[in-house]
């Protein structure tokens, strides 16, 4: 299996990233520990380069990289990163089939 | 369809590091003879200054009358009171009784009788009607020293870096630590002066190195070798010589003063004229660094004085004996290391007696090279301090990577043996976390705690720590109880585990130092095995968790099997047993769906068994009382 990143996230990542001051080498996700229900997930602009052990997803001939680390590859395999823009908010969403429960809030996931 | 939150992408380091951005944030040179004060100002480091200069003299003097002065008040004071007047406190940091006897005959001062199994050392001062420890004393220091920081920043401190010898072992530098407390001040990190000297000479943005720190400060001279890889800087061998400094140089001078003024080497026991002719002296050696001559006039008495020349070329005929005392330590330092010479990146020069000709050129021929010497060597470390404080308040120097880190994550044993991280590998320190645990059985009336660390899903794989009881609970039903359990790293890696149970108050709670006995093979190895494990460890990790699950449902249900055999239907029974034992073969298996479904499937046999007794149960609690009593009871009004 593997991670599938939808057009609009990838869309929404390239749009953000020529925002910033500094333009980042890649998108960083993953599963943390934390919140009220176990894990949460992270979404974070990376400034280093990919690690050697990380996987590394790349869109738009390589103007788009989303890296992800081993351990949060195996929590986070099969699912889709989206982004998704509602009447209230906009941004980025994960649909993980691994995902046992989520909390009220929906930032902190079982498995 | 649970909701999905939206998420926002985060700076990088925000979203793991939950510590709050500090704004003022200075480093603290708490030295023998003098201390300092610095911050990071538009990037550059500066040391703050009062009216007589930058170095306050680390001296305290409690008087009779109960005031207390510090500096160089303190140190006038000394000539009248020496006995209620404390210098180099720094020698007395964390030590105890017997270690003050030592030092009884060296200094003039008096201390309290220890009671019995007392730990540190306690001064008698302010003319025997108190006692003061010598955190106490360091924190009068330190006092002043925050008070002019916050003078010229315009705020209360956020945090503050106190520089250590690198030789200070743990007591010393928790003795470091409780002076900063006592002073009002939150330490965030103690730093070695020797890495504070190297990091104000920014050579913790080279790749790699090895440095030598020749620090030689006005009674104390410290030889260390530092090892920079991966911007951490590690303290390879230290050395030196703990009565050696520029003090025996004025006094190597004073003596030759006297003797040309035709006086025996002790001044005659004239107290006032042995501190007129060493300050003196001080001067001329200060003078004589710029100049190659200097005229020397001391105050024999009012009204009289007496006037000679001074060449450099004298004062370092006078200072050369003192000086070769540093060659043996140096060289036993170097050989700790196993290094030569010239295998050194760089050596640099702390200390205010560095600063003459004759030291810089004695260490460039001891290391076969020039050293650097260009800051302040007085302010080095009090600047390198400034800019790790700033470092860690998040001052944004993003040229710079010098940050201590969890090496392998942290977390408790789980029922099912599964490990709960708690704080993750990576994340700088200081950090905590907090998370609340329940019971898993009925009626258990404690917690046993397993801290471990590593990367893996299951405890076995994990390096065990720690293991501790919370017990003295009452008995409650599963899930009543309310365990909340506290991480806490500090800045120098100390882990302490505290655990409380919210209903009773009961609480305990330990400390580890997480990273005993691990080298950074075994660190790598740990990670390693972490990532080729990924797979199966998630699936270790499902199929025990869903394990505890099933033992639980089985439990209970055959708890209620035995209590109220009389509620089941004719076949129920038999239903409830298949599928007892269809999730007991289940749970014997390694597929966690399958328990998980032997678990749903248990669940549904038992829901309408489950149903009836919950109806009894409830009409028990209702039998016999008025429908209104009922009412009021069900809806609490």
């Amino acid at each position: 299996m593997a991670i599938q990143v939808t057009e609009k996230a990838i869309a929404a990542i390239q749009a953000a990233a020529a925002k910033r001051q500094t333009p980042p080498k890649g998108l960083r996700v993953g599963i943390r520990g934390g919140g009220c229900t176990g894990f949460s997930y992270l979404f974070e602009w990376s400034d280093a380069e990919a690690r050697p052990e990380d996987r590394v997803l790349s869109f738009e001939d390589g103007r788009v990289n989303v890296f992800v680390d081993p351990k949060s590859f195996a929590f986070l395999d099969g699912s889709t990163l989206d982004f998704a823009s509602t009447l209230m908010a906009s941004g980025f969403r994960w649909l993980n089939p691994n995902v046992k429960s989520t909390c009220g809030c929906g930032e902190s996931v079982q498995f | 369809m649970p909701v999905d939150a939206l998420f926002q992408i985060a700076e990088p380091g925000q979203a793991e590091s939950k510590e709050a951005c500090k704004g003022r944030a200075v480093g603290i040179d708490l030295g023998t003879t003098n201390s300092l004060v610095a911050v990071v100002k538009a990037g550059q480091p500066t040391c703050l200054r009062d009216a007589s200069g930058a170095l306050l003299p680390s001296v305290v003097n409690y008087a009779v009358d109960g005031s207390v002065a510090v500096g160089r008040r303190a140190r006038e004071a000394a000539v009248s009171a020496p006995r209620d007047t404390i210098a180099s406190v720094k020698r007395f940091m964390g030590r105890g009784p017997a270690d003050a006897e030592a030092t009884r005959k060296l200094t003039p001062y008096r201390f309290a009788e220890s009671g019995g199994n007392d730990a540190v050392v306690r001064f008698l001062v302010a003319g025997g009607t108190r006692t003061v420890t010598p955190m106490e004393v360091s924190a009068e220091i330190l006092r002043v020293l925050r008070v002019r920081a916050e003078a010229a920043l315009g705020g209360e401190l956020d945090g503050v870096v106190i520089t250590v010898p690198a030789y200070f072992d743990d007591g010393q530098r928790q003795a470091t630590r409780d002076a900063g407390r006592l002073a009002g001040m939150e330490v965030m990190r103690l730093l070695n002066e020797p890495t504070a000297a190297a990091l104000a000479y920014g050579l913790d943005k080279r790749a790699a190195g090895t440095f030598a720190v020749f620090d030689l400060g006005g009674g104390t001279f410290d030889i260390s070798i530092l090892k920079l890889e991966g911007g951490v800087f590690e303290v390879k061998s230290t050395g030196g010589d703990s009565a050696l400094g520029g003090d025996d140089f004025d006094r190597a001078v004073a003596a030759h003063l006297l003797r040309c003024m035709g006086l025996p080497e002790d001044a005659g026991g004239d107290a006032r004229l042995a501190r007129g002719v060493l300050d003196a002296a001080r001067a001329a050696r200060e003078e004589l660094t710029q100049a190659e001559e200097a005229t020397v006039t001391v105050e024999l008495s009012p009204g009289k004085s007496w006037s000679g020349p001074l060449a450099r070329a004298e004062v370092e005929a006078l200072v050369r004996p003192v000086l070769e005392r540093c060659a043996g330590p140096v060289k036993r330092a170097l050989r700790d290391a196993g290094l030569e010479p010239a295998q050194l990146s760089g050596v640099i020069l702390v200390g205010g007696a560095t600063r003459m000709p004759i030291v810089r050129r004695f260490v460039a021929d001891l290391f076969g090279r020039e050293p650097l010497g260009d800051i302040d060597p007085d302010e080095v470390v009090a600047l390198g301090a400034a800019i790790q404080a700033d470092l860690l308040a998040g001052g944004g120097r993003d040229d710079v990577v010098l940050m201590d880190v969890v090496p392998l994550s942290l977390g408790l044993e789980m029922m099912g043996g599964v490990t709960e991280k708690l704080i993750y590998r990576n994340t700088t320190v200081p950090c905590g976390a907090v998370q609340t645990f329940t019971t898993y059985a009925d009626n258990q009336t404690g917690f046993d705690l397993h801290v471990v660390q590593g990367e893996r899903e299951m405890v076995a794989d994990c390096r065990s720590l720690a293991r501790f009881k919370l017990g003295g609970i009452p008995p409650m039903t599963a899930g009543m109880a309310r365990l909340q359990v506290r991480f806490t790293v500090d800045a120098d890696g100390i882990l302490s585990v505290s655990a409380r149970e919210e209903r009773t108050g009961k609480e305990a709670s330990i400390r580890v130092k997480p990273s005993y006995g691990l080298g950074d093979d075994e660190v790598e190895r740990m990670i390693r095995d972490s990532f080729e494990h990924a797979d199966d460890d998630l699936g270790a990790r499902l199929l025990a968790v869903e394990r505890v699950e099933a033992d639980r449902i089985l439990n209970a249900t055959r708890a209620a099997l035995a209590a109220s055999a009389d509620l089941l239907q004719p076949g129920e029974r038999e239903a409830i047993e298949a599928g007892m034992a269809a999730l007991d073969t289940a749970r014997a298996g390694t597929d966690h769906l399958a328990v998980r479904a032997a678990v749903a499937a248990l669940d549904e046999a038992s829901k309408e068994f489950a149903r009836r007794r919950m109806n009894v149960a409830l009409g028990e609690s209702v039998r016999g009382q008025a429908l209104d009593t009922v009412e009021k009871k069900v809806t609490g009004k």
